[in-house]
């Protein structure tokens, strides 16, 4: 039974409004006190995690099967972050874009199907090309293009841009997919493998990230293989942001931030849990009553007490009732 | 025993990292417990030196038994 001063308004909305955004229901509630410390807590701890984790502690991957070469990745740990409400729950949606996504990865084996069209920023480097230009090899930018594939897996774009020395550069890109001659990363992940592993062969460290997509492509004229071009372009926030990682990814960020990762995932688990508890008190109201109450430890004393004085008095009653009956 | 104290400043590291959680928990935990503030506080500050207080006794005990390791 809720306390009558406490006023719980609409405890279903609040549960709500609690559930999606830690302090919200307490609000709403006029429960301030409550709703700062539920806030401060458990936004606190979360966003601390997210950013001991580097942003990408909290995702959602549920695996149907496992893909080649990938484990069957199931994230049960979302289950407590999801708690937090609105900033976890974007990874739903995440997850269920990465899996059409993949979906229509796998159903690449119809040849010239469209994934995408791309037109935007590059950066990356470029070998070996010979289109009126002496022999360029080096770092470039411009804004690539490709799509069109028509029949098969033909495939066409074009790449304006210039060379680090300000040379103006544009030439046409043509090719097979299939062939191997255009490879573009996830569209939809939250972290990628961008290791220019064609044209930097002395790097030895992975480099991943997750706001830039690996793009290769290269560059023919008909059936003259004129070299490659390798490099990054952009990846819009809604497309990496609590979005899921592969197996390759979560090695990578293990490797990287060692402990500081796990406990970046106990901080998000932690602050989800924590929240059912905020949840629960919007709905209910506090579990063991407003608090001025008196303490059970003396009410425990009292009975104490009042059984001992039974128990004194218990002899005495004997004695008078034994001496009455005599 | 040099080696001891060196693995323990490493340790610490990572141990601090439990303070902020330990007080996140016990101020969470004691709010959805009672509503008066004072009492929520009070509460608040007795679970959180419960929690820290076995951690570190439990730290303590681990040490001692890894010193001559």
């Amino acid at each position: 039974m809720t306390d009558p001063r406490i006023e719980l308004r609409n405890p279903a909305l609040a549960a709500l409004l609690a559930f999606l955004f830690p302090g919200a229901g307490h609000a709403y509630q006029r429960r301030y006190f409550k709703a700062a410390i539920y806030s401060v807590c458990v936004l606190g701890i979360y966003f601390w995690g997210c950013s001991l984790g580097e942003a990408k502690a909290v995702h959602f991957r549920w695996d149907e099967r496992a893909e080649d070469g990938q484990s069957r990745q199931r994230t049960f740990g979302y289950l407590a972050q999801v708690g937090v409400g609105l900033p976890a729950l974007p990874a739903v949606a995440q997850q269920l874009r990465h899996a059409d996504q993949r979906d229509a990865q796998n159903s690449d084996q119809q040849p010239g199907e469209i994934l995408e069209e791309i037109n935007s920023e590059f950066t990356g480097r470029l070998n070996h090309v010979e289109l009126g230009h002496p022999e360029i090899t080096g770092q470039v930018s411009g804004v690539i293009r490709v799509g069109d594939y028509g029949y098969g897996t033909e495939f066409e774009g074009t790449f304006t841009g210039q060379t680090v020395d300000g040379n103006p550069l544009q030439f046409d890109l043509l090719g097979s997919r299939n062939s191997g001659s255009l490879q573009i990363g996830d569209r939809i992940t939250g972290l990628d493998n961008v290791t220019m592993s064609e044209l930097v062969l002395e790097q030895q460290e992975l480099e991943f990230s997750g706001d830039r997509r690996r793009f290769f492509v290269r560059v023919v004229d008909k059936t003259t293989d004129l070299g490659m071009i390798e490099g990054t372009i952009p990846r819009p926030f809604h497309n990496h942001y609590l979005a899921p990682l592969d197996d390759e990814s979560l090695q990578y960020l293990n490797g990287k931030l060692g402990k500081q990762y796990e406990l970046a995932l106990v901080y998000t688990w932690i602050a989800g849990l924590l929240n059912i508890l905020a949840v629960w008190d919007a709905l209910q109201g506090p579990a063991y009553g407003y608090g001025d109450e008196e303490p059970e430890e003396d009410s425990d004393e009292k009975s104490s007490e009042k059984a001992e004085a039974a128990d004194a008095d218990a002899p005495a009653a004997a004695t008078a009732t034994a001496g009455a009956s005599s | 025993m040099s080696s001891s104290f060196l693995l323990l400043a490493v340790a610490q590291n990572t141990t601090w990292y439990v303070l902020p959680l330990a007080g996140a928990i016990s101020l969470v935990y004691s709010a959805s417990r009672y509503e008066l503030p004072e009492r929520i506080l009070r509460r608040a500050a007795r679970l959180f030196l419960t929690i820290t207080g076995f951690m570190a006794g439990v730290f303590v005990i681990l040490w001692l038994l890894s010193a001559n390791l």
